[in-house]
């Protein structure tokens, strides 16, 4: 998964990857609950995928929204700025792997990898990151939310 | 019918399905059923996965056990596959 996120983020994706990639992720993630997928007839390279799990009749305990913006440079589309973000519907807090323009941490309006977390009953912060891919990124917060594990911010740094 | 929750254990999966507890676990590390780790040994099973799993098995071609002139082996190799939820 990060080798392919790779070749996205740094070499790109043709049309026909860019659309292979949207169909995987959306296979991968309806089997984690109900999925609802938006895309933007005025951007190809938006998608946004909205998860509600656990679904399918049972009350929502956990909710997931990842969005991709994929710019096209020469021939190929390649990752420009993500959110993949949850909220615990359960306990409450909030958590998502972000990449896109932050401007208290970079003026320039360049893109900052950044952690946003909000502890159940807690305030929300920034905190420093790296780049993940979709996939990586659902794994860790799904994980999270199957093993009913409270949303903690503690271990992460503060990027201010 | 089953009790609808947000996860199943392997083993309630196998006892749901009727199948063996190391089938499960089998289908779970050949990918072919999705399942959370939470641990070296701990797996959870989420709803949806397990019903897009029942419904992808009810889609297998079980009809054959009721084709007129089966033959026995037919027969047998159909019921086998009724007790299946996922094909070979």
């Amino acid at each position: 998964m990060t080798v392919g996120m790779t070749v996205g983020r740094t070499v790109g994706r043709t049309a026909q990857q860019l659309h292979s990639w949207w169909l995987t992720v959306e296979q991968r993630l309806a089997v984690d609950g109900e999925l609802t997928v938006t895309d933007d007839p005025a951007d190809p390279g938006y998608r946004r995928f909205d998860l509600e799990a656990p679904g399918h009749g049972l009350a929502t305990e956990a909710s997931f929204r990842y969005e991709e913006w994929h710019e096209r440079r020469r021939s190929r589309w390649v990752v420009a700025a993500y959110v993949y973000h949850s909220v615990d519907r359960l306990m409450g807090g909030e958590l998502g792997y972000h990449w896109h323009p932050l401007h208290r941490a970079d003026p320039a309006g360049r893109p900052v990898y950044h952690v946003v977390c909000r502890p159940s009953g807690g305030e929300s912060g920034h905190y420093r990151s790296y780049h993940v891919s979709q996939l990586e990124a659902h794994e860790a917060l799904y994980r999270r939310y199957a093993a009913g594990e409270r949303i903690d911010c503690s271990g992460l740094h503060p990027m201010w | 019918m089953f009790e609808r929750k947000p996860f199943y254990a392997p083993l309630e999966v196998a006892r749901i399905t009727g199948q063996h507890p190391s089938t499960i676990l089998r289908y779970i590390h050949e990918g072919r059923l999705r399942a959370v780790r939470l641990s070296e040994r701990t797996y959870r099973i989420p709803h949806a996965a397990l019903l897009t799993w029942l419904e992808d098995a009810a889609l297998q071609p079980i009809h054959r056990r009721r084709e007129p002139g089966a033959s026995a082996a037919g027969r047998q190799a159909a019921q086998t596959e009724d007790r299946s939820p996922v094909s070979a």
